[in-house]
């Protein structure tokens, strides 16, 4: 297993991560996003500094895409750093080479906010978790307050463990045979409104407690309970919408999952895999108690070493058969672009990926106010949400390509409310403010 | 800060109107409050998704001429080396040809209707001029007419607005029905094979396309339906193909060697009109939850 130490050779793209750079498309950026509000200034220069610091203890992060022969992979890019004025939208589009002078993650910032924005390709949530925090509490650090000690912030000079930069799918492998297994196409909302590549938010700011009381009357965790009401809220919109039952398709949702636990792995490269959680409406309407208990069922049934074992083997054994190998990119493109297109986002109805509740360390908790967190949403499933929690709250980032169209959203927050959930909303849409 | 009167939920110091339903917030100012800090800022950072001359669309046509290109030349080179005769003539023109493609490529708007009529106008141009070498035209004429009528029948019908689509399928009907006696004016002198074979197998073959478009208007069939319809939409053409020929030659069969197509065709239409009114066979094929 290669680890990456010195910033001076090729690295291979993750497993999981092989699937990004040709599926980017004008609706579907592959970018997530993490953010924390701070109560104290921010100040751009200082910030740059701050992310020159980090980024040597990160040198996996400090590289550009690349496309060979055989396969996109990553090169250690020395270019200018810089950090970015925030947008009106999130997750914006990346471009390789002229979207952050090459790098494949973008900082930004607004007077009291620091966010980073990802390429898929280069990480997921907790590996950009552990990023972000690094990063403000270096930024911290240059402005006279101490964050405090936290195994989520990596101090800038301190020793990098060789497995941060592995690729655990590889170290994960089981050769198995016969692994694949193909999913039907699931409902998606259909485009009757204008869409737009500029992403549109609704984001939801709820007790964790309120959350926590309700959940638990379900035996549920907190996740159980969220998807379990965006599966309800899609099966209503599919109601709603499809006249003939005939017509109905699988209601679904697609689950990523931090298999570092289950697999022992610290890196901080993708190492999540995705379960698809969902009810088949063909079979009638599903009360909601019913969907809860599908729900946990289909969770901890697919959360567990041996069937994520499963996954890893499917993925890595796609990769290593020959055929795939060794024919060449133009070749394998649109090929992984059809696969992904008929097999990956049109078996799932829509996304929420939950980080959790985020610990921070007792200085930043005092200046960080709130944490954010955003999924780029695709053309077929319009809707995605990035939950995260900090400070009591939890923020449901609800993310859509749809221009004015917000039924989803208030399908999922009504259904909140009406189980006695108080909700606060905010959005950047252009109505709803003078 | 207000309430949703409709949703429930609680909005955002100084909202108007609810972001999830719209509805306009009745409260006096006090209530609503204060304009908070946006979401997000109001700048509108204007994104590229590539350069503006070299989009993800028009690479992939790009990319894609050049493979057909370079198998073309590939392929002629191989054949020259097999057949120990090598003309520069033809390999030259393809890339002239394949030339002419990038340009429009690269400068016409990358949709499917602007770029497929380009490339045919300037196929048939450069078929036309290389024809001419010998001051008349010959093979050409056949090359270019095929190319107006892939034109006619591939492209021409999203000129139409999707409720006009049927005065597309009558155009393209028409096309083939015109250009078929006009080869054969041109190639025998007279409409001898149009008119026997050609013209009323290509009868059967709309006749069963359209047999096809009214089972469509009865429910949605599924992928193996349309498989299997096109299989026996063919394999009916070719059976007519034959028994109109075997008609014109005046010979006592009925069928000759497509009497196992028509079997085939036969066993075909026989399954599907079973699985389009059988319940019960439709979902021991399908596979269904009943």
């Amino acid at each position: 297993m290669r680890n990456y130490q010195h910033g001076s050779e090729l690295l291979p793209l993750d497993n999981s991560a092989i699937i990004y750079p040709p599926t980017v498309a004008r609706f579907n950026t592959h970018v997530f996003r993490l953010s924390m509000d701070l109560r104290i200034p921010v100040i751009p220069e200082r910030l740059l500094t701050a992310l020159e610091h980090v980024l040597e203890r990160f040198p996996y992060f400090a590289v550009s895409l690349r496309q060979g022969f055989y396969w996109y992979y990553l090169m250690p890019n020395h270019a200018p750093l810089a950090v970015y004025e925030d947008n009106s939208s999130p997750c914006t589009y990346i471009h390789p080479k002229r979207g952050a002078n090459g790098y494949l993650f973008k900082v930004r910032y607004t007077s009291r906010r620091i966010a980073v924005e990802y390429f898929h390709a280069l990480t997921d949530g907790t590996g950009g978790l552990v990023f972000l925090k690094s990063l403000v509490a270096e930024y911290l650090k240059l402005s006279g307050v101490q964050a405090g000690d936290d195994p989520q912030v990596l101090i800038p000079g301190s020793m990098m463990d060789p497995q941060e930069s592995e690729d655990s799918f590889e170290r994960c492998y089981t050769p198995l045979k016969s692994v694949f297994g193909f999913e039907s196409k699931a409902f998606h909302m259909g485009a009757d409104d204008t869409l737009t590549d500029s992403v549109q938010v609704i984001s939801a700011r709820i007790k964790i407690e309120d959350l926590k009381r309700i959940s638990t009357s379900y035996k549920a965790t907190i996740t159980e309970y969220l998807v379990a009401e965006l599966i309800d809220a899609m099966q209503r919109i599919q109601e709603q919408t499809v006249r003939n039952p005939k017509r109905y398709r699988p209601v679904r949702v697609s689950v990523p999952v931090n298999i570092r636990k289950v697999f022992g792995s610290k890196s901080l490269r993708n190492f999540t895999l995705f379960i698809v959680i969902g009810i088949d409406v063909r079979l009638g309407h599903y009360a909601f108690e019913e969907i809860i208990d599908q729900v946990i069922h289909q969770v901890r049934g697919g959360v567990n070493a041996k069937s994520l074992s499963k996954q890893v083997s499917r993925n890595v054994a796609g990769r290593r058969n020959p055929l795939i190998r060794y024919a060449p990119n133009i070749f394998k493109r649109p090929l992984m672009k059809l696969l992904s297109d008929s097999y990956g986002d049109s078996v799932y109805s829509t996304t929420i990926s939950n980080i959790g509740n985020v610990e921070l360390p007792k200085g930043m908790a005092d200046v960080v106010d709130r944490l954010d967190f955003f999924l780029s949403p695709s053309k077929p499933n319009k809707v995605s949400c990035g939950a995260i929690g900090a400070n009591g709250y939890l923020l449901m980032n609800f993310t859509s390509i749809y221009e004015t169209k917000t039924a989803y959203e208030r399908e999922v927050l009504t259904a909140l409310v009406a189980k006695g959930i108080p909700v606060e909303v905010a959005t950047n849409r252009k109505n709803g403010k003078d | 800060m207000a309430y949703c009167v409709n949703c429930g939920v609680k909005l955002e110091s100084g909202t108007t109107a609810c972001p999830l339903c719209k509805t306009i917030v009745q409260a006096p100012p006090e209530v609503i409050g204060q304009p908070s800090e946006p979401l997000f800022p109001l700048i509108n950072e204007h994104i590229h998704i590539d350069h503006p001359m070299l989009t993800k669309n028009r690479k992939g046509v790009i990319e894609l001429v050049i493979a057909f290109m370079a198998i073309a030349v590939i392929t002629l080179f191989v054949t020259a080396f097999a057949i120990a005769h090598f003309s520069p003539w033809i390999p030259m023109a393809l890339v002239l040809l394949g030339g002419s493609y990038l340009l429009v490529v690269l400068f016409v708007r990358p949709s499917y209707v602007k770029i497929a009529s380009w490339f045919s106008v300037i196929t048939i141009a450069l078929l036309a001029i290389i024809d001419l070498y010998d001051m008349r035209f010959s093979w050409s004429l056949y090359a270019n007419l095929s190319i107006a009528l892939s034109w006619t029948l591939c492209v021409s019908p999203l000129l139409f607005k999707p409720e006009d689509r049927w005065g597309a399928i009558v155009l393209g009907a028409a096309a083939v029905a015109t250009y078929l006696p006009l080869i054969d004016l041109v190639e025998g002198g007279g409409l001898g094979w149009s008119l026997s074979i050609a013209l009323p197998t290509y009868a059967v073959v709309l006749l069963a396309v359209a047999t096809l478009l009214v089972r469509m208007k009865f429910g949605k069939p599924t992928i193996t339906d349309k498989v299997l319809s096109l299989i026996a939409i063919s394999s009916w053409g070719v059976v007519a193909g034959d028994f109109f020929h075997l008609r014109s030659i005046s010979s006592p069969l009925l069928l000759s060697w497509s009497s196992s197509v028509a079997i085939v065709a036969l066993c075909i239409v026989i399954f599907l009109v079973l699985n389009m009114t059988l319940r019960r066979v439709r979902n021991y094929f399908n596979n269904r939850v009943v």
